[in-house]
Order: C-alpha cells, then structure tokens, then sequence
C-alpha cells in the first residue's frame, strides 16, 4: 500500500508541475500595437480588420499569405501576415484577434480567432432571413 | 402578440409536444411503480406499472423522436427547427434524417433516444436489480423529455399576420425552403459520429445508476459484474466516436488534424477517460477484491463529468466571449431557451449534487480492502497507477476546459489554454502510459517473480531497442524533411507559440522515446493477446485493445511531429509546383457554375479545382498512369439565402492516402483568376473615357458611361475582333442598399457573342467607375485574350497518420471483445442476487489450456489469499 502511496504522490506532483507549467507557458499576452512593436516574443494583438480602398484583405501571392492591415483601440495599424487556413467568418469579420511575432515591422500570424458577426443559430424571427424574402 | 389568424395552424406543435409530455408522465409511473416494488417485492401489479410505465416512457419518446425525423425527413418548414436545419437542396435521404440532430434540441433528442433504447436492455437484464436501477434510469429519460417539452423541437413560425402580409405580399406560408444545414455536416462521417458519440453518453447513465443502487443498498460488491458490460460499451462506443469525430475534422473541417482540443472535444473526451478509468477499477475489484470505494465513484464520475461537459457546451457559458468579444470554440454554441436551461441544471444539481452527497453519507460504510499495490511488481499496483494517470489526465482536461467559467467568475478576462497546453501536459502521461501498457503483460496479479517477469520482458524490450534504433534515423531523417520546408517567417515554426518542446534535440529524443514506447506496448500486448487468443479467444479483449493503445500512441507522436506543410501557387498552363517530391499541376475547374460565371463563379460545394499530381517516383513509368488527381473544394454556402454578412466560405481539403502518409490538400485562399494583361493584385484594367486599346486580336474602346445616380452605373464598350464584327457590351453596377453598407454588384458581365471552343462566354466585368473622370476600370476575358487560374495551396505531408486509424480500430474492437466476454459471464451467472457463491466452474481453467504459468510467464503464486472466492477467474486471462 505504500510504495502505490509514494507513487500516487510522485504522480500527482509531477502531473501539477507539468500542468502549473504549461498553463503559464500558455498565455500569450493580449497587447496594444505600441506594446507589441517592443516585445519580441509571441503576442496576441487584436483590432479592427481596415477594409477599405487601400487596404484591402488579400491573398499576398509571393508571401502565399494573407495580407490585412488591422487597426486597434489606439488607432495603431500593423499589417498582419496570416499563414493558415482562411478562418470561415474572416470576410464578413469585424475584428481579428492575431497572435504571432513581429518582425519587419509586420506581424507574423499563425491564428486568427474572428469575431463572428451572426451565429448560425439565430434567435430572429424566419421572416428576417433571406430564405422567406426570396420566395 | 401578434393577432393568431386561423387558429388551427397553431396546434401543429401538439403531436409531438405531446408525446414528449406522455413520456414525463410515464416516467412518474414508472417511479411509482418500481418504488412500490422495492416496498414489497411480491407486488406483481407494481411491478408491471413500473414496467409498463419504462416502456411507455421510452416508446413515447422514441415516438416523439420519429415524429422530428419525419417533419425533418419532409421538409416541413411549419417548423421552425425543420426550417432552421434544413433545406431543398439536402436530398439524399441520409442527410435529411441526419439534419434532425444538426441542431440543439435533435442532439437532446438523440441523446434521450439512445438512453430509453438502453433502458429496455438494461430493464430486461438486471434481474432482480430491476427495481434499484430503473427508478433511476427512467429519470434521466423524464427529465430529457421534460427540458424537450420546454425548448420543443416541434415549435411552429407562427403564420404571417395581416400587416406582414400587407408589408410584403410575396410571403409565402408555410415557407417552401428552410435556412440550409450547415455543409460541414453533410458529411458521412458527421451524419453517424453524433449517433455513436451519444450511444456512448446514454450508456453511461447505466454504471450510474447501478453506482447509485450500490451505495443506496450498501452492496458494494454484486454490482461489479453486471456494470462491466456496459462500461465497456461506453469506453468503446466513445471510443468510437471520438475517433469519428476526429476522422471528420481532418477530412472535412480543414483543421489539419484530428484532435484540436477544443471545449465541446475535451467534453466528450473526460467522460470517455473517466469510464475508461472505471473498467480498469472493475477489473480490479472483479479479480481480486478491493477498490469498492474507487469504482463506486468513477461509475458516478463519468456520468457526471458528461453532465458537467453538457452544461459547460450547451448552456452557452463557454458561448460567452473573451475580452475581445472572440468565440473561444469553433464549435457553434447556442443559448438555450431558459426554462429549459433551468430544467438542465436542476437535472444536473439532481444527479451531480444528489450522487456526490450520497457518496460523501456512504463513504465510511465502504468496506475497504487493502489489496492494492502489495507488492512493487504487481498487476493491481500497474492498474492502480494506470486508473491514476487516467484520473490525472481527465483532472487536466477538466481544469483546462473549465478555466474560462474560473475566470469569469474571478472577474478576470476570459481566456483558456490552446492546444500547446494539453499537449505539454500530456506528453509525460504519453510516456508512462505506454511503459506501463508495455510491462503489464508481464505481471502477475498480488506479486511477480521479478526473475520471470525480467526474462519475459526480455524479448519485447529487445524488440523494443532495435525499432528505437531504427527511429533513430528515421526522425534524423524526417527532420532534415522538416528542415527543407522550413518557413522563417511562419511563426508556427519557429516561435514557441505550439511547438512541444523548444530545443530540437530533446524533441527528437522525446519522439524516439515514445514511438519506441508505443511499438513496445503494442508488442508485449500482442505476444500475450496471441497466446490468450489461442487459448480462450473471448478473453483477449483488453490486450487487444492495449494494443491499439500502443499503436495509437506511437502514431500520434510521429505524425504530429513531423508533418510538414508547404503553401505554393499553382497556375493554369504553368510547370507543376513541387511539394515534397509530388508535382502538382493545374488540371481544370470542375462543375456547371464555372461554365455559367467562369471568373467569378457562384462556389457551390460540387465546384472543385482538379489538380493533376505526379508523385516522386513516377519517372520510371513515363505513360503517365502513375499520376492521380486531387479535388480540394472552396465554396460558399448560403450563398442563396443568406445576407452577404453571413456567407460562410468553406474549405473541403482533399486526402489522398498511401500506405504510410497522406497528402493532404487543401487550398489556402480562394482561387483566383488572373485576367490577360493583369498582375495578380490587380484592380482590372483602366481605359479613360473615348480611349481605345489593342487587347491581343481585339480593339477595345470605351465609348461613354451611362448610370442612374443611386441606382445602377455602367460603361459603354465596343469591341471589335479580328473578323472586324462589332460587337457591343454594356456592364455596369448595380447598387443596392445593404444591412451594413452599400452592395456593388456587377451585372451583364458576359459577352455571348464571344464564346470560346470550351463554351466559356467572353468577359467584360466593370470593377470602378470614376465619378469624377469618368475612367471605367474593368476586367476582360476573351477568346484568345485569356487569363488563367491562380490556385493558392496548402499540401501536408502526414507519416504514419494511418497506423492512428489502425490503433484506434483494434482498441476498440478489442474493447468489444471484451464486452462480450463480459456479458457471457453475466449470463452464465446464476441470477444476479445470489451471485455471492463461490466459483462459477465455467471459468475455471479449462483441461484443454496449456499450464498458465508457462503460458503467462511469471510464476502464479497458489491463491492461498484472503479471497477464495475469487478463484474461480482463470489465471490466463486475468
């Protein structure tokens, strides 16, 4: 019954450490542009996605990326350079949430989280979808 | 309210609300019924009131989900379920029953179905624990019926009323298309992962409830036996599940792999280690006493760790937000109606509150046998650690998955740990899982001969070192794989962000260790699941699924770590771009909507780029035949009925499998045509007013713009060809007032006239029209004055991801073996009640075995234990 005791306890401790561990080395901080321009390392930025004439969101060929300049609470903009798989929502997205590095002054993206602007699952009325109106 | 018009449209919801409401009823019955059994047995009137009262309960049910299959099945937009999660387009008759659980109230339904289709199962076989368990099996149909009645499935739109219609004459009532099911579900995989994933949820109640009967009846022993059947068709079944689950995110959600950790994932996933963790405990106990206490509360844990990962994924507490108004799931959570919510938590408080409380009040009553882990060398202290490792993985996910309901309440900002942190975690776990499967083969049950147990490990560790030695150079060479496509400036390659580990070498040790691990769990389990197949078939069971454990582990590890990705660009009529030695070529755009719209397609989800590719080896053949075709898809849904804002574009990738990986396609962005004369960012081409341009054989002259302020704008173009013919075309754009902002639609974009040999109409698309200038910006595609495709892809390449098929498949078959072999011992056992006799002369070892300590390797110490009645097991299979 012992030695299972010393185990149990070896087990568990080692599994806490490991847990306390990851769990820090998992948060990656949510920061302002400014912010983001000095640290080095991993960052989580989030802001507005610019759409308009001379910012276009757009499959960047030579890159083989997805280009968007993104715009945050301080009216700071970085360009963000998206190497991943289109989020579904992203064209008809808001706001992004990147999270890479920067590096030449652009941010280096490997997730975006997008805000969704509807659910699929809706709690309007079926006479204010398009389904009803078109028949 | 709006004024009710023919009243006689508003009782279409009766039926089924009905029905759902007769299952409540009936549940009551059944409770009235069974407790008057458990007052005087001998009472046969409320003994039939209780049954009959179950199998009214489940029929009505049953009913009631028939009912939502067929209105699903018809198209019957009355409903506004029906409408919400279906539409015409769905037509294979699989698809339109498997809309009926797309939506929340379908999966309750599902759910409660499978629960009362276990019930007449576990009703028919209890025995005389019949009036212990139904009471509180019949319940949990009672209340899913009940939280259905509140957030009915069976609602119906209310018909338009007298001003709607006068608002807008065109209604049509009932609606005659429904909102569509969403294209990632209509998928094979997603049409039956559901059913099986909930099969294994409502499985669960089963060792509950004989948990609860347990502790309520202070027998802590006889339920053990009847349980394991059913825990191991949970473990199998969620098993299964997950796996399909996983299956159907790799191949259809693009998410580039089978396990994401995502919440709804993670809760279905804890529920599966906790019932795993309980049929290891009842095999303790089963075989040598002890643990009573341990699989009282695992029976009552996994169950419960459903409900919770129930209420985390369905009440939308996860549906919150994070401080960046992000979703955290890619899953789609909805709220749920509030009565019903209250009905859900005061179902949760019922089971989970009532169960521990229970457990709390009986914990001293337990009687508790010191058998566990007497020894160092023992299978009960290998069992013990390995429940333990379960429990400590689940504790994790759990934690993980519930830390943005913490920091909600800790009025902090919602956040929760991605996929790096499970993996971190589980890494260590991985490693003493898979030693441990890897050695308990080998052990024998109290205490082992550590000088047999040592020799007879001596063959699979052996084995074990040289397929390490082998890893070896295979991970040195899969990295220098992973070195070639290195991409500087993707930081899920270089940054630390979802990498395991950050130095490369101790990455490389780690993936050889393990993957040596996993070869040698899978080896020991399948040297003795031969030997025990050869001697009793039926009790390979578990070492079976031990195997498909180890399989599992090492593929996983290998195919995670070394996957490599390349994203390239593949033109029309240009080389073949390489990907990892497959050269892939630009074939043809598939699909009718292409030839109607050929640059600017309608995607539907039968459009797909068709892309030739040659693999590595294929120069030595040069007719070509070694080549294969791959169709990934992009498209739009929706599209028809949505407002542009609510457009879901989607990805299907394409797997093309061989023996050892697969290549994994999938397009990056949306293809993209490039028009003759553009660069490919390029906004079109721009002719000022009364300018002429030579575009290959064709002159091209904008002659004026024409418009109507507010309504539509367009260019006038002449053009005239080689044959010297007029032709005129006049594209312009339409405007429209949308929800958020101004719509710009291009209207009269093709030029039949000018049709080349493939059918394609020529192209003349007004991009902008210069208010002040007047210059008209537009794209052109002609006959001879072509564009060409550019295809944006991402290729994969993933090893040995089948060898994780392979592993879970033999898990979970093994784990079905071991089910039936359980459930043969329950039916050989004399009735249920006086299962306490001491041996069950079918399980002894039979003549025709050979001696089971030769057989199992270690020698069996003679059972001289405080146990004879635990005899009876035969020490091969045990």
């Amino acid at each position: 019954m012992k030695t299972a005791y010393i185990i149990a306890a070896l087990v568990i401790s080692i599994a806490l450490g490991f847990t306390m561990w990851a769990f820090s080395s998992a948060m990656t901080p949510y920061v302002t542009i400014t912010q983001a321009r000095k640290i080095g390392t991993a960052v989580q930025v989030r802001g507005k996605i610019i759409r308009d004439a001379t910012h276009v969101p757009q499959y960047d060929i030579n890159e083989k990326a997805l280009r968007f300049w993104i715009e945050d609470a301080n009216k700071d903009r970085i360009e963000v350079i998206y190497k991943g798989a289109k989020p579904e929502a992203f064209d008809s997205a808001p706001e992004t949430a990147a999270r890479g590095v920067i590096r030449d002054a652009k941010l280096y993206s490997d997730s975006l989280v997008v805000k969704c602007p509807s659910k699929y699952e809706s709690n309007e009325s079926p006479y204010d979808k398009k389904a009803t109106r078109k028949a | 309210m709006n004024p009710p018009e023919p009243a006689i449209k508003y009782l279409h919801h009766l039926p089924g609300d009905t029905l759902f409401g007769l299952s409540v009823l009936c549940t009551l019955l059944t409770v009235i019924g069974y407790i008057g059994v458990l007052r005087n047995p001998a009472n046969r009137a409320m003994k039939m009131l209780g049954r009959f009262g179950y199998v009214g309960s489940a029929l009505f049910f049953i009913g009631a989900f028939g009912y939502l299959c067929s209105l699903m099945y018809n198209h019957n937009y009355t409903f506004k379920y029906v409408f919400e999660h279906t539409g015409n387009d769905i037509t294979f008759w699989w698809f339109r029953l498997a809309a009926t659980w797309s939506g929340q109230e379908g999966s309750f339904a599902l759910w409660g179905l499978w629960t009362a289709l276990i019930g007449f199962l576990v009703m028919a076989k209890a025995g005389k624990y019949e009036a212990r368990v139904m009471p509180f099996y019949v319940s949990v149909v009672g209340f899913l019926a009940a939280i259905l009645l509140k957030e009915s499935p069976f609602q119906i739109i209310p018909p338009p009323t007298a001003a709607m219609l006068q608002a807008n004459p065109s209604i049509v009532y009932p609606f005659p298309e429904g909102m569509g099911l969403n294209p990632s579900l209509q998928n094979y995989w997603m049409t039956i992962h559901p059913p099986t994933i909930f099969f294994g949820f409502a499985s669960l109640t089963v060792p509950f409830v004989y948990a609860i009967a347990a502790l309520i009846w202070k027998d802590y022993e006889r339920w053990v036996a009847r349980v394991m059947p059913y825990a191991l068709l949970s473990t199998a079944s969620l098993g299964l599940g997950l796996f399909m689950g996983g299956y159907w995110a790799y191949e259809t959600l693009g998410w580039h792999g089978f396990w994401a950790w995502d919440p709804v994932e993670n809760a279905s996933f804890f529920p599966w280690l906790a019932v795993l963790a309980l049929v290891h405990g009842l095999v303790v106990q089963k075989s040598r006493g002890g643990m009573a206490r341990t699989n009282v509360f695992l029976g009552l844990l996994s169950f419960n760790l459903f409900l919770g990962g129930t209420f985390l994924t369905r009440s939308g507490v996860l549906a919150q937000e994070d401080a960046n108004g992000m979703s955290l799931s890619v899953h789609a959570f909805a709220n749920m109606e509030s009565t019903a919510l209250k009905i859900l938590i005061v179902m949760l408080a019922f089971y989970i509150f009532g169960s521990i409380g229970l457990f709390l009040a009986r914990l001293r009553s337990i009687p508790v046998r010191k058998t566990t882990g007497e020894t160092a060398l023992s299978r009960d202290l290998a069992l013990f650690i390995a429940i333990l490792m379960m429990l400590v993985a689940c504790a994790v996910i759990v934690f993980g998955t519930t830390t943005p309901l913490f920091l909600h309440w800790a009025h902090k900002p919602p956040w929760q740990p991605d996929a790096a942190f499970y993996n971190k975690v589980m890494l260590p776990l991985a490693i003493l899982t898979s030693l441990a499967l890897g050695i308990v083969p080998w052990l024998a049950w109290k205490k082992t001969n550590s000088q047999v147990f040592l020799k007879k490990l001596l063959i699979p560790w052996f084995l074990m070192l040289i397929f390490g030695f082998f890893m070896v150079f295979w991970v040195q060479q899969a990295q220098a794989s992973l070195e070639l496509v290195f991409d500087s400036t993707d930081p899920s390659q270089t940054s630390t962000l979802s990498s395991w580990l950050n130095s490369r070498s101790v990455q490389r040790l780690t993936v050889v260790a393990l993957s040596a691990l996993g070869f040698f769990a899978a080896l020991s389990n399948a040297m003795l699941g031969y030997r025990v197949v050869r001697a009793k078939p039926l009790s390979a069971g578990g070492w079976i699924a031990h195997v498909g454990m180890g399989l599992l582990i090492l593929g996983i590890i290998v195919t995670n770590t070394y996957e490599r990705t390349v994203r390239l660009n593949v033109f029309e009529g240009g080389e073949p771009t390489d990907a990892f030695g497959y050269k892939i070529g630009f074939e043809k755009m598939t699909g009718e909507l292409f030839k109607e719209r050929p640059m600017n397609p309608d995607y539907d989800m039968n459009n797909t780029v068709r892309l030739r590719v040659t693999p590595p080896n294929a120069s030595a053949n040069a007719d070509g035949t070694k080549t294969f075709t791959v169709e990934p898809r992009w498209f739009v849904h929706n599209r028809h009925r949505a407002a542009e804002s609510e457009y879901k574009r989607m990805v299907w990738p394409h797997i093309h499998k061989f023996p050892l990986h697969d290549l994994y396609v999938s397009l990056a962005n949306e293809p993209r045509y490039i028009y003759q004369g553009e660069s490919p960012n390029s906004e079109g081409t721009t002719f000022d007013l009364k300018e002429k341009k030579q575009l290959g054989p064709y002159i091209v002259g904008y002659f004026e713009n024409f418009g109507e302020p507010g309504k539509f704008m367009g260019a006038h173009f002449v053009l005239v060809g080689a044959d010297k013919k007029v032709i005129e075309a006049k594209p312009l754009i339409e405007m429209g007032q949308g929800a958020e902002r101004m719509s710009m639609t291009p209207r009269n974009i093709s030029i039949p006239e000018l049709t080349d040999k493939n059918g394609i109409p020529g192209v003349i698309q007004l991009v902008r029209l210069d208010p002040a200038t007047k210059a008209a910006t537009v794209h052109i595609n002609l006959p001879e004055y072509q564009g060409r495709w550019l295809i944006p892809l991402e290729v994969t390449y993933k090893p040995w991801i089948n060898i994780v098929w392979l592993g879970v498949i033999i898990a979970v078959l093994g784990t079905l073996l071991a089910m039936v072999r359980r459930a043969v011992e329950v039916r050989k056992m004399p009735d249920g009640e006086t299962s306490e006799r001491p041996k069950l002369e079918v399980w002894e070892a039979p003549t025709d075995s050979p001696k089971p300590e030769l057989v199992l390797g270690h020698t069996f110490a003679p059972e001289n234990t405080t146990k004879p009645t635990k005899q009876r097991e035969n020490p091969l299979v045990e």
